[in-house]
């Protein structure tokens, strides 16, 4: 990864003494001159001015249930709003269109409106505009992606039977209009931690337009956020969003309006932002080595820190099952120096993980029992690993290589070669779908490299999607744990939030005991911008670009 | 000459057709799955979202019955559509327009400068010229575009800022100058060399010799006997080339950002789309024949030595 970077900047050198420099001469002030004019679009604003940021084409339509993939999260932060969103400042849920969100049993909530909301297309927000969404996307018919969001409200399977067949229902029975601004909603059992679930994309509301007609929605997508299209998405090159008249939430915005342009390489939108060409990007690969030395104080890192990375194991397999399966886990922890590998590899954008879910979260705590088999011990490591009668077989380290993962595995197989003498070997597969797809049909036989990253502030629920049956259980480990379970029930049945999170980090002492999968670090990724704006944040759970300011 | 072009015609048009078959069946072998990249890094997808996705998609579908599907919806003019909903068709009209220029700029810049570069150190053989030509083309030869690309964008894009690192939504004509000229590069340096060599062995033929010592000037011998002649193999090498230009044009779009043909063929194999992915490529198989094609008979215009058909 550094090599690029370094042949790059050596490159460059090279470049000078050809003949090219003359050329280019000629050319390049021809090309500066043609490219001043980037903003035309938008002559009907004398002051549109928009925050530039790097995005990636969307590759589907913009339905909030539909939105799970960054490159169309980023654009949907931007065009809705939600009942509550998380306050920057706090990390706290707050309302947005949401008046108030209540409930005496943690399972039937009723939701007031704020009664002056509108879509950008002047139409009010109202409780059926949330009803309608919600059922539209549970409805199996409509194969919604971010579905399974759903699954909490009761009469979920109604509308989306397991088995593939067609919805046996038309309304969500969970779902209650009282009057024009308030519903109630009914879950399948008590979750305290619904008001953290509202602030996903999958809550959000849609207009009436759509359910007339959702295909002419798709090419002209409408919301209720801070921002509006100006025109459809250009899915080759990018959108430019103006302000929505009509809002009224927290989040207005301190510019003109965004642009969100896309790109099919990380390092073009870095060296754009270095000319400020572009406002604001996220450094990834070897960019991230050099990023401080390039823009100083013009970097930012984010409050929470995430996704948290692990090795996970195939707990379906008989060895990783067995008691000696777990001693060669913990052994494989203790042998692992989280603190090299985030200085060597990741240049300090990591933190050593200290727990399951991610740093900074509100409850998270760096000293959970059992949490110690995450610190550096060799000594116990090895012991651990004679205990459990050694392990001589070859270890497999899976990962996906179109992401930037090669050089940490094989930064985390020698410590293992090294420190336990267990011949640890890094098994790429082609592409992420690939390395799911093997996943899935159990031909994974040693752990795998995971990153997970909450979907919403609860620290419960990164716990609940990953690792509990109740979520989705994705880590794709097919851990299951009574005891875990039933700590996060007593959890969601708590009224109050602290209380609540003494039972989640219960249920963390359970992952620790077991430990189908191994935290490593959790990654920092920080944002760069040009020297044309100011007041840039970074959230990983919703959009800050609100707050940018650009002269 | 047209029983010639006909029957080259046909078989362009089979070329077109296995290639299409080959492409499906790339496209549909390629690991991974689709819907997975849909749902992006976390999965919450349960198995009956997946189920109906994939039927929406007819990726549930076995190979040939996919084909014939797509097949089926060609010979309609329906190339397909992108999971962004988007008709394949709207797509190559947007992006092929964008690569055409940067196609045609650097076909322009290569054959230019090739050529007249070329003709002079082949000239002026064993000059200073000549040999700071050939130092200099042997080290673009070495040097991949992926690295050219990096270091003239970061050196007169970022340090200079003597042009924008990337290329703007509208990817204009003089925009694309640079990013074709780095294209271009290895092109242009094997042209010269190419050429140059070419131009050598005519000074050095006997048809020259003879023509100098029937005291024919060295212009007119320059003009009928030594550019004609060189020109002819030129022709074939612009001509494949131009094959190598469109592979390039991928890695040189995505480093200039430039929203062409090689930007939307990368993202659709990315996320996996068979129907997009094979339409695009098959475009480009398209442009190759055609472009050879026309090689050739223009090949049949330079030299009426090759008259073809004339056999018959």
């Amino acid at each position: 990864m550094t090599t690029k970077n370094t042949i790059r900047k050596a490159l460059a050198a090279l470049a000078t003494g050809a003949l090219l420099a003359g050329v280019l001469a000629g050319c390049g002030a021809a090309t500066a001159k043609d490219g001043s004019g980037s903003g035309s679009a938008s002559a009907s604003t004398a002051a549109y001015n928009p925050v530039s940021v790097s995005g990636t084409a969307p590759g589907g339509d913009l339905i909030p249930t539909n939105s799970q993939e960054s490159g169309k999260k980023v654009l949907v932060w931007q065009l809705f709003d939600g009942l509550v969103d998380v306050d920057p400042d706090t990390r706290k849920v707050r309302n947005e269109v949401a008046e108030s969100i209540t409930s005496d049993d943690q399972q039937t909530w009723t939701i007031k409106l704020n009664k002056d909301r509108k879509f950008s297309d002047g139409t009010d927000v109202k409780a059926d505009n949330f009803i309608k969404a919600w059922t539209w996307g549970a409805d199996i018919a409509n194969a919604q992606i971010a579905s399974g969001d759903l699954a909490v409200i009761k009469g979920y399977d109604k509308l989306h039977p397991s088995d593939g067949s067609k919805a046996t229902a038309t309304e969500f029975e969970g779902l209650k209009k009282v009057d024009d601004y308030t519903f109630t909603v009914e879950l399948t059992s008590p979750y305290s931690s619904f008001v953290n679930l509202l602030t996903s994309v999958t809550f959000y509301p849609l207009p009436d337009s759509f359910f007339k007609d959702p295909d002419a929605w798709r090419k002209n997508p409408v919301g209720n956020g801070p921002y509006k299209l100006q025109k459809p998405v250009d899915e080759a090159t990018g959108a430019y969003l103006d302000l929505n008249k009509y809002y009224k939430g927290n989040r207005k915005p301190h510019n003109t309006g965004l642009y969100v342009r896309f790109y099919t390489d990380s390092s073009a939108a870095y060296q754009d932002v270095l000319a400020d060409n572009l406002d604001i990007t996220s450094p990834g690969g070897a960019d991230l080595l050099t990023a401080k030395d390039d823009f100083g104080d013009r970097l930012v890192e984010p409050t929470i820190t995430g996704p948290n990375t692990t090795l996970t194991f195939p707990m379906w397999d008989d060895f990783w099952k067995s008691s000696n399966g777990l001693k060669v886990r913990q052994a494989i922890s203790l042998a692992i120096d989280r603190e090299e590998i985030v200085d060597k590899v990741f240049n300090g954008y990591a933190v050593p993980a200290k727990d399951f879910t991610v740093k900074g979260l509100y409850g998270w705590s760096d000293s959970i029992k059992g949490s110690d088999v995450l610190d550096f011990n060799v000594t116990k490591a090895k012991a651990l690993l004679k205990e459990a009668g050694g392990y001589t077989k070859e270890l497999p380290i899976y990962y996906n290589a179109d992401g930037a993962h090669k050089q940490w595995v094989e930064a985390v197989a020698n410590q293992i070669k090294k420190n336990l003498g267990i011949n640890a070997v890094p098994k790429p597969t082609t592409t992420f779908s690939d390395f799911l797809e093997k996943r899935a049909d159990h031909q994974f036989t040693g752990p795998w490299r995971a990153s997970e990253i909450p979907f919403n502030p609860g620290l419960d629920d990164m716990l609940r999607n990953v690792y509990s049956t109740s979520g989705s259980a994705n880590s794709g480990s097919e851990w299951t744990s009574d005891a875990f379970e039933a700590k996060l029930k007593e959890g969601w049945q708590q009224k109050d939030t602290d209380a609540a999170i003494e039972k989640f980090n219960e249920a963390q002492e359970i992952l620790f005991q077991d430990l189908p999968a191994i935290p490593l670090w959790y990654t920092k990724i920080p944002s760069v911008y040009s020297t044309k704006v100011s007041n840039v944040h970074t959230n990983v759970f919703g959009s800050t670009l609100y707050l940018v300011e650009k002269q | 000459m047209a029983r010639y072009i006909l029957s080259r015609l046909a078989q362009a048009v089979v070329v077109v057709f296995v290639a299409t078959l080959l492409l499906y069946a790339l496209a549909y072998a390629m690991p991974g799955d689709p819907v997975a990249a849909l749902a992006g890094e976390n999965q919450t997808l349960d198995a009956a979202t997946r189920a109906a996705i994939a039927a929406k998609y007819n990726l549930d579908k076995p190979f040939f019955v996919q084909y014939a599907l797509y097949l089926g919806r060609v010979f309609h003019g329906d190339l397909g559509t992108t999971f962004a909903g988007r008709p394949v068709t709207e797509v190559i009209a947007t992006a092929f327009p964008v690569t055409a220029r940067l196609a045609i700029i650097a076909i322009v810049i290569e054959t230019v400068i090739g050529v007249l570069v070329g003709l002079v150190a082949g000239r002026h053989k064993g000059s200073g010229f000549d040999s700071v030509v050939m130092t200099i083309t042997m080290i673009l030869l070495g040097v991949p575009s992926f690295v050219l690309a990096f270091a003239v964008q970061y050196f007169f894009g970022v340090k200079l800022r003597w042009m924008k690192p990337t290329v703007s939504e509208f990817a204009t004509w003089g925009e694309l100058v640079v990013p074709a000229l780095v294209l271009a590069v290895g092109s242009i340096a094997f042209l010269i060399r190419f050429t140059r060599s070419g131009v050598v062995d005519a000074l050095n033929s006997d048809h020259v010799k003879a023509a100098r010592a029937r005291g024919i000037h060295e212009w007119r011998i320059g003009l009928a006997h030594v550019l004609r002649n060189v020109l002819i193999p030129i022709v074939t090498v612009i001509g494949t080339e131009f094959g190598g230009l469109l592979g390039g044009a991928i890695i040189t779009e995505s480093v200039f950002n430039i929203p062409g043909f090689g930007q939307q063929v990368y993202q659709h194999i990315i996320r996996g789309e068979t129907a997009p992915t094979v339409s695009l490529v098959s475009v480009l198989v398209i442009i190759f024949v055609t472009v050879n094609l026309l090689v050739d008979l223009l090949y049949a215009v330079l030299n009426p030595k090759v008259r073809y058909g004339a056999h018959e």
